[in-house]
């Protein structure tokens, strides 16, 4: 072979190599992600502040959206109670479910809070200030877009990160579950913690 | 006598659900939350023809507006849209699920309770026709 030729063949190899490098390292950033995401945030519970922080406990479902999301916010949160459901009365004084709408212009904290204890009594449902929401969803590297839709009979939806995560005592993401998720793998990452 | 009961039992609970052109299977509407107006509804509908069937909403007799969506996912984001009309393929189906294509209602014209039915009218090629929906609890 011509050391023209060889030389050409290496640095392809070289190319190729530095590629799947890449691609290893994004897919490697793209799965570590949503574990290194949180922290303690504050928040509006029914009316009052709620520093997580302050009500933490063993293990933390933390899932945002919003109160008039039909779809894929209340199938997340009956999921996430039949799990709950599943577990013994002193296996449910350990788990928090906590729920935060990103819709502060028209979700009240007294909406998010009944809406979501409709799921379960427990379940704490979050709101605040548009500045409040948006440094919780830069915590979790998450976002929502407002999409307006005139011809919509209720004129917009909200486009938003679909996570559930599982935080530690100190908001931190210890793992997360993507969408489609059931009930029962919801169960036994549970389970798995306690 | 007991079989020829159930027989014609079940005949009329699918003529509920059913006519030449569809088949919906599972339907179901979920009753809005206390305080909430919106809500969803799925179902399996089933094309019977050999033909592609175009699928508009025309109206319901429960609600002030219903409207076909999807859902759908984009980087890591799950957003939903309303679209003017469903497409299912000859003999085919189409799935209403969460996370998927749905139907969305708006404002209960009335209180709403787990025995009734949503009366939904399907404009199909512009042909209109109407299939029962029963109401359930989440």
């Amino acid at each position: 072979m011509k050391p023209q030729m060889l030389k050409k063949l290496i640095l392809g190899l070289v190319f190729i190599v530095v590629l799947i490098l890449i691609y290893i390292g994004l897919q490697i950033r793209a799965i570590m992600l949503p574990h290194m995401v949180g922290g303690n945030f504050t928040a509006n519970f029914n009316g009052n502040e709620w520093v997580y922080s302050d009500n933490t406990n063993k293990i933390n479902l933390f899932y945002i959206g919003y109160v008039n999301c039909p779809d894929i916010c209340p199938i997340t949160l009956s999921s996430v109670n039949v799990a709950y459901n599943k577990l013994s009365e002193e296996e449910k004084k350990l788990v928090n479910v906590i729920f935060l709408s990103v819709d502060h212009e028209n979700d009240t904290p007294e909406e998010v809070a009944e809406y979501t204890a409709q799921f379960s009594p427990s379940f704490v449902g979050l709101s605040g200030s548009k500045e409040q929401i948006d440094k919780i969803v830069d915590l979790f590297q998450a976002s929502y877009i407002v999409e307006k839709d005139e011809k919509s009979y209720l004129g917009y939806s909200i486009m938003h990160t679909d996570r559930l995560w599982f935080l530690d005592k100190d908001g931190k993401s210890k793992d997360v579950i993507l969408n489609p998720r059931l009930s029962d793998e919801i169960l036994l990452k549970i389970k798995g913690m306690l | 006598m007991m079989k020829f009961v159930l027989v014609i039992a079940s005949f009329l609970s699918l003529q509920a659900f059913a006519n030449d052109v569809i088949k919906v299977e599972n339907a179901r509407v979920f009753i809005p939350f206390k305080g909430r107006t919106m809500t969803a509804g799925y179902g399996e509908v089933k094309n019977l023809t050999d033909k592609e069937i175009v699928l508009k909403i025309v109206k319901d007799d429960k609600f002030k507006a219903i409207e076909l969506h999807e859902s759908y996912k984009q980087d890591g984001k799950m957003g939903m849209r309303r679209i003017e009309e469903f497409k299912i393929p000859a003999n085919g189906e189409l799935n209403l699920k969460p996370g998927g294509h749905h139907l969305m209602f708006f404002n209960p014209i009335k209180e709403l309770s787990k025995d009734e039915k949503v009366n939904i009218t399907f404009n199909i090629d512009g042909k209109e026709t109407t299939i029962a929906f029963p109401l359930m609890e989440r």
